[in-house]
């Protein structure tokens, strides 16, 4: 389509007092997949990345005996494939002259808006699908009851005190069973599954959620949970032990589920990627025979997450 | 009885009438294909395969005909669209084809080589419309060098495509039956190979056989 006059004869003539432009006069939210992902930058068509599993813990070596040998093992890979997304808007020679408000002009303005939007969508959606189709390294969702360890269940065997914490030997959880809410006995939980967190081989990691991050509707609860001096919703003086923990919450306004919520260690210690293969860029050009002026918009990424440590779900009751 | 050639070139855009930019797209494909690139490729279900090679239609629809001509080949996924994106959501696994070997105690864990073609679930394809002409090699199913011999009394003439052992697909002299088995108009000779046997040809699908296309 091209916007022709038609379309727009407010814009034609002077003496309207404003002009209430949605993409430049509605405040932008400020980016938050950065806040979350670690990212980085790529210049190819896609990157790879794949796991290493070391060794378990190392035995006791009886006088004189031979020593005994342990392998490293290749685990799973995760391919960060950047897709292309692009827009494009056209106006008419006539519109452009005769707009009387330079409106048409800043049109592609709001390209910058669409594309932010689409760069938290597709972000904001490793967690939103993670308990579905959202994979990592292992291949199964990532926020899984049961991810299965490479050490497999001589690694839960190994890991110390990770019995109340799992739901099957040789298996490791980031997601509660079942889902709960954002609350006490939930945050509990999960930062004992955190303090617990094995590698694959079940040696204990050093693992601390630092960000719970929730959707709007949830930042309530989330301040009474991490501000309350005292143990909240209790009449008893006990004091409110999650502050301990030092967790502060973050709102993503693109989670689609009021009732989720997930945890994340601080950025470089989780596994949650975001490649750029090219930023938000735009060309212009006019169209020769019909004076047309067109506008495309576009960027190229990735994101998605190549392992689960270090990070934590649970999608609501 | 074989084509004269036991072999033939991929079909592939050469012009467009408009002299834009061939339409291309690129959708989901169905599972287990194996099919070469610059192969005629259909929708079956929302989903790419190779074309059944049924041009018996009498009613323009979209649900047979020939969708375009393959830019990539086939992926053999496990199941159709396996990691095809949708909206808003990136390319899922394995993203990669060969896949190999396994992961101790991970089932569904994947290895590939790093830097193994990368696979998008989709298959990219030039739309069959008609403002784009595609070339492929003119043969006879018969076997006859004289009937695989290009000349100018083809132009504006109808012919059917046949699958050729290897996989690729030629202008069959055999099939000149319309609404029957033919599929392509001849617009003109190459004009790299003229008259000459097996010579290439340029050729728009027939209307009705254009799945995202036709009339």
């Amino acid at each position: 389509m091209t916007m022709v006059r038609g379309a727009f004869p407010q814009l034609l003539a002077t003496g309207a007092h404003a002009v209430f432009v949605e993409w430049r006069d509605i405040k932008q939210r400020e980016p938050e997949f950065e806040k979350i992902f670690n990212v980085e930058t790529s210049t190819k068509a896609f990157e790879d990345e794949f796991q290493m599993v070391g060794m378990g813990p190392m035995p006791e070596a009886p006088e004189n005996t031979p020593t005994a040998y342990f392998d490293g093992i290749q685990a799973g890979i995760k391919r960060y494939l950047h897709l292309t997304y692009r827009m494009g808007s056209r106006a008419s020679w006539e519109l452009v002259e005769d707009d009387q408000y330079g409106i048409i002009n800043k049109v592609p303005e709001a390209h910058v808006k669409s594309a932010r939007f689409t760069q938290e969508m597709v972000a904001a959606n490793i967690f939103n699908q993670g308990f579905t189709s959202i994979v990592s390294t292992d291949g199964v969702s990532l926020f899984n009851t049961a991810h299965p360890l490479v050490g497999g269940v001589a690694a839960t065997n190994t890991a110390p005190g990770i019995t109340n914490v799992i739901t099957a030997a040789g298996t490791y959880p980031n997601r509660p069973t079942p889902d709960v809410d954002l609350s006490i006995t939930g945050l509990q939980f999960m930062a004992n599954v955190f303090e617990r967190f094995p590698d694959s081989q079940g040696l204990p990691s050093h693992a601390k959620p630092k960000y719970i991050l929730i959707p709007p509707e949830s930042k309530f609860i989330a301040r009474e949970l991490l501000g309350s001096s005292g143990k909240p919703y209790t009449s008893d003086n006990e004091i409110n032990a999650l502050l301990g923990e030092d967790l502060t919450f973050m709102v993503s306004h693109y989670l689609t589920s009021q009732s989720t919520w997930f945890a994340l260690a601080d950025k470089g210690n989780h596994q949650l990627k975001f490649f750029w293969r090219k930023k938000l860029d735009a060309k212009y050009d006019d169209d020769f025979d019909t004076g047309a002026l067109k506008t495309i918009s576009y960027m190229r990424f990735s994101c998605g997450a190549t392992h689960w440590i270090n990070t934590y779900g649970s999608n609501g009751p | 009885m074989a084509a004269v050639l036991s072999d033939h070139q991929p079909i592939r855009v050469v012009q467009t009438i408009s002299g834009n930019n061939p339409l291309s797209g690129e959708e989901p494909e169905q599972l287990s294909q194996t099919f070469l690139e610059g192969v005629p490729v259909m929708l079956n279900s929302g989903f790419i395969k190779e074309w059944d090679a049924v041009a018996n239609i009498t009613v323009a629809t979209a649900t047979a005909g020939i969708a375009g001509i393959a830019r990539a080949p086939g992926s053999n996924l496990s199941s159709s669209g396996k990691g095809a994106p949708t909206a808003f959501t990136g390319v899922g696994a394995p993203a990669a084809a060969p896949t190999f070997g396994s992961v101790l105690n991970q089932a569904s864990a994947i290895n590939f080589t790093p830097g193994a073609p990368f696979v998008t679930g989709r298959t990219p394809f030039e739309i069959a419309c008609p403002d784009t002409i595609f070339e492929a090699t003119f043969d006879d199913a018969g076997g006859s060098a004289t009937n695989a011999t290009t000349n100018v009394n083809m132009k504006g003439k109808r012919f059917g495509l046949t699958k050729d052992a290897t996989g690729h697909w030629y202008v069959d002299f055999a099939k000149v039956t319309q609404g029957t088995n033919t599929c392509v108009i001849i617009k003109q000779l190459s004009p790299l190979d003229g008259a000459i046997q097996n010579g290439r040809v340029w050729f728009v699908f027939e209307d009705a056989l254009m799945q995202l296309s036709g009339n």
